[in-house]
């Protein structure tokens, strides 16, 4: 009996030693981490970091990231496995191809979109910058500083991890906690020791923990469970029906005055932890450099059943603008959100006509360089000119 | 009882003989050390392969960076994924510019293959004996034969429906490489990530791991994460299972042999060994360490190769690596070149054609010694230029009286107010005139208490660094101040007269030198 338990204790023990340190078909080195970890050092350095890539701390200083290697961008460690080439992971961001039919159709495009960065397929500047630094479309408080507005607030510095972090997060695609300084996500220690995530953005794909992702063997063990789906977008309500939650909150970390309502603005203000948090200025006015100047703004409404239109037919929806649904049941009550029109990544649908205006005083068409002001660009959306309302409202 | 005057000429004449000896000396041993650094090159020349050396424990010892490519001028490589070689030749999988890029093994450039028919080309492996090179394509989804000879696109190469032993044979080819009986094995990483091993007509006849059904056991092994890599050799098939971040292997019947934990995030590997049959080692390409690590198959650590930076020798993001003819080939993907390392030299066979365009600092310096010892010589046999005081010219002329004397290495100059008339010594070439500083000969006059004709001597004499005088004071002086001093007899036995004084350049002890009588007694010392 004793030789039987010494026999047995070896071959747990050479199981375990045999056993890969990760082995995550969802989620690679995207946490999941066990607390004796030897992934931290597979790219950092404490104190010998040679990398120049840093991130923004607390008090929006810029600090290092204390990597390996001389790369001095980011996405320069992220291309390795997500490139054209993919040889590590099939989300081919580059391309946004998905490379595999294991999660999604082989070859189809993925919900994000296409980051284009060799130029070879139109999107040319319609995608989220991934290296320097760039305004955010209604960002800050009133649209720029004086004279010359911008129609954004400070440039936010730039990188795949400004919206992804690669270590995990409690939210859907490892999109960050904490986005330019604002709370979005993260992890309550409600009780000492234990971390419960407070997720703004779920999913509804097969076996997503709703609750968000739990951290370490836990969150190990959920993404073995997972089945993502990169190609059909499966977008869920904000956690709880929280309409402060979902998406459009979080794409508002940046894009601060989005999700406001008309005659409103978002101004910031940090609480006592040092996040910011949003106010509202219920007469703000804001300068979108349109030509319009400082005058009230009115928004599309975000975070919101479809069934809140009141017009002669309902609004409808369809595969081409995905909308947040309960469960995956598209339905009146489903949400409208950011994704429903946007594509994260880059787009390289095209605009003509009136949506191709330089000046939107004067709309001449096809007067624009691709898009209207300010963006001059197609503004990321999904479908060729606003095929993304005809989606909806079918007019 | 020999005049004290022969000493100092035997001296002078001896200390002359020794520098110049040196100096040939030097030139031998600085060619040999060059043609040293080209050793390899000629055990490469007479067709000995070069392999990875063992150290006394067996180990393969760390090649040496030597250089990169492409060469300056030539097409630079955008994002080089892959490297492979055959016939002497470095295939470049290059998934931005969707190409093979071509190199000779010294080097140069030759024409891309595929550029029409690729666009996202990942992985190689070359089938040298029916001339073939595959290519995975990920954006096509496929392999694609290349005739190694032309370079032309022969066919794609797809898993045979009828043999597939799975329902969708839907795949993505990651990585492939040839077996020795000339089968593949790719990987793939369409759905559940996998291996297949295919007759080159596309038949399969095996697919790793092996399923369920097919083991009959409930549990049929690991499956893979990104598999970048598989090696067939032997009747053994490697795989680098990436993102599990191990090396497993397979014996020829399918059955996993092991799992060997590595901790690295492993691109592309190779096979290292020393000889036919001695103990395996691998040559492991690690994406995010920026480094190649050579691994036994136990998995301990023995060696790595470069570190993270942009310099020669420093690696970015490597992808893939190939070992081959004392050579390990890398794919320094992040700094878009390919680096060759080498054991023993091997590499260096292309470094002289590619200095000054890019080669290690040792193929430069042996470049440098070749061409420098040459150089030595003819220093070494340049024209000696001797300072001459006007009375030393009667007695040299005396002395070559009836002879043939060989002017070629000497030039005599003299200052103005020693110069002669040249008539007056026929036989003799022309004396040149220099400037000299008046300065100058004035300080030289008043340190040694010279007169002006000898200061005016002393001065050229000084910049010659050689002079040609009878007068023994200005010999004293001169050899004090390190100039090769000569006097008439010396200086006909060293320049001019070689063949007839050979036998006399030892001049036994007691015997009698300068029996001319011409030149005047040289005082030791002053």
């Amino acid at each position: 009996m004793r030789k039987l338990s010494i026999a047995f204790a070896i071959a747990v023990v050479a199981a375990v030693m045999l056993t890969p340190g990760i082995a995550l078909a969802n989620f690679a080195i995207h946490g999941g981490y066990s607390m004796d970890t030897d992934a931290c050092a597979g790219c950092h350095r404490a104190h010998t970091a040679a990398s120049p890539i840093t991130w923004t701390n607390s008090a929006n200083e810029q600090r290092s990231a204390l990597l390996i290697s001389t790369a001095d961008e980011v996405y320069e460690f992220c291309l390795t496995c997500h490139g054209s080439a993919a040889a590590g992971a099939a989300t081919n961001v580059v391309d946004g191809v998905y490379e595999s039919d294991e999660w999604g159709d082989l070859g189809a495009p993925l919900n994000s979109g296409l980051f284009d960065l060799n130029n070879e397929h139109g999107v040319g500047d319609s995608k989220h910058s991934v290296a320097g630094s760039w305004p955010a479309w209604g960002g800050g408080p009133d649209g720029g500083p004086f004279p010359f507005s911008t129609g954004a607030g400070p440039a936010i510095p730039m990188s795949c991890t400004s919206c992804h972090d690669v270590h995990g997060s409690s939210n859907y695609r490892i999109l960050k906690d904490v986005v330019n300084g604002v709370r979005v996500g993260g992890y309550d220690e409600l009780v000492p020791g234990e971390f419960t995530p407070t997720p703004y953005v779920i999913s509804n794909e097969t076996n997503y923990p709703a609750g968000g992702w739990l951290l370490h063997e836990p969150g190990a063990a959920q993404m073995n469970d997972y089945e993502p789906n990169y190609t059909t977008p499966q977008y869920a309500k904000a956690p709880g029906g929280d309409a402060n939650k979902g998406i459009s909150n979080w794409c508002a970390a940046c894009h601060t005055q989005y999700v406001v309502e008309s005659g409103t603005t978002n101004v910031g203000v940090y609480d006592a932890d040092g996040y910011k948090v949003r106010t509202i200025d219920p007469a703000g006015a804001y300068d979108a450099a349109d030509g319009f100047g400082m005058v009230t703004r009115h928004r599309h409404p975000v975070n919101v059943p479809m069934s809140n239109y009141l017009g002669p037919r309902p609004l409808i929806g369809n595969p081409g603008v995905p909308l947040a649904t309960d469960g995956g049941v598209v339905g009146s009550d489903s949400w409208v959100d950011c994704l429903t029109c946007h594509v994260a990544h880059g787009s390289a649908v095209t605009m003509e006509g009136y949506a191709n205006v330089w000046n939107s005083t004067d709309p001449e068409p096809d007067s624009g360089n691709g898009g209207v002001d300010p963006t001059q660009s197609n503004a990321l959306l999904r479908l060729d000119n606003r095929g993304v309302c005809q989606e909806c409202h079918n007019k | 009882m020999p005049k004290r005057s022969d000493r100092p000429s035997t001296r002078t004449v001896r200390a002359y003989r020794r520098r110049r000896q040196a100096r040939h000396i030097a030139v031998v041993l600085l060619a040999l050390l060059g043609l040293a650094g080209l050793v390899p090159d000629v055990l490469r020349a007479l067709g000995g392969p070069i392999t990875p050396r063992p150290d006394a424990a067996g180990r393969p010892t760390p090649p040496a960076y030597a250089f990169s490519l492409p060469r300056t001028g030539d097409p630079a490589l955008l994002r080089p994924l892959s490297v492979t070689v055959a016939d002497d030749r470095v295939y470049v999988g290059d998934s931005l510019a969707g190409l093979v890029a071509v190199f000779r093994i010294d080097g140069a450039a030759e024409e891309p293959l595929g550029e029409t028919e690729l666009e996202v080309p990942l992985y190689l492996a070359a089938n040298e004996r029916v001339g073939e090179l595959y290519v995975t394509d990920r954006a096509l989804s496929a392999v694609l034969a290349f005739d190694l000879a032309t370079g032309s696109f022969v066919e794609t190469i797809t898993p045979s429906l009828e043999t597939t032993p799975v329902p969708d044979p839907l795949w993505a080819p990651l990585a492939v490489d040839v077996a020795d009986d000339g089968t593949l094995y790719v990987t793939d990483v369409s759905g559940p990530h996998r291996v297949w091993h295919l007759a080159r007509d596309g038949e399969v006849l095996g697919v790793l791991p092996r399923s369920a059904e097919e083991t009959g056991a409930p549990d049929a092994g690991d499956g893979f994460d990104y598999p970048n890599a598989v090696k067939a050799l032997g009747g053994r098939v490697w795989i680098a299972d990436s993102n599990n971040r191990r090396l497993v292997e397979f014996d020829g019947e399918g059955e996993q042999v092991r799992s060997l934990p590595l901790g690295r995030l492993v691109r592309g590997f190779d096979v290292v060994m020393a000889e036919p049959g001695a103990p395996v080692y691998f040559a492991l390409a690690d994406a995010f360490s920026h480094q190649v690590v050579l691994v036994s198959e136990s998995g301990s650590e023995v060696a790595r190769l470069g570190e993270p930076g942009g310099a020669a020798g420093q690696l970015a993001f490597p992808n893939d690596v190939a070992v081959a003819g004392g050579v390990a080939w890398i794919a320094d993907t992040g700094n878009a070149r390919v680096q060759a390392w080498e054991w023993d030299g091997a590499a260096r066979a292309g470094m002289l054609t590619l200095w000054p365009g890019g080669p290690g600092l040792l193929a430069a310096l042996s470049a440098f010694l070749l061409f420098g010892a040459p150089l030595l010589l003819l220093f070494d046999l340049r024209a000696v230029t001797v300072a001459v005081s006007g009375p030393a010219l009667p007695a040299l002329r005396d002395l070559l009286a009836g002879r043939r004397a060989r002017w070629g290495r000497v030039r005599l100059v003299a200052a103005p107010a020693s110069a002669v008339v040249p008539e007056a010594f026929p036989g003799l070439p022309p004396l040149e005139e220099r400037e000299i500083s008046r300065p100058d000969v004035s300080i030289v006059g008043r340190t040694y208490g010279l007169d002006p004709d000898q200061a005016e001597t002393l001065t050229l004499a000084l910049r010659t660094r050689s002079l040609l005088t009878g007068d023994p004071t200005l010999q004293v002086i001169g050899r004090a101040r390190g100039l090769d001093v000569y006097d008439a007899r010396s200086f006909a036995e060293e320049f001019l007269l070689p063949g007839e004084t050979e036998g006399r350049r030892r001049p036994p002890r007691g015997g009698r030198d300068g029996e001319d009588g011409q030149d005047s007694p040289v005082p030791r010392g002053t």
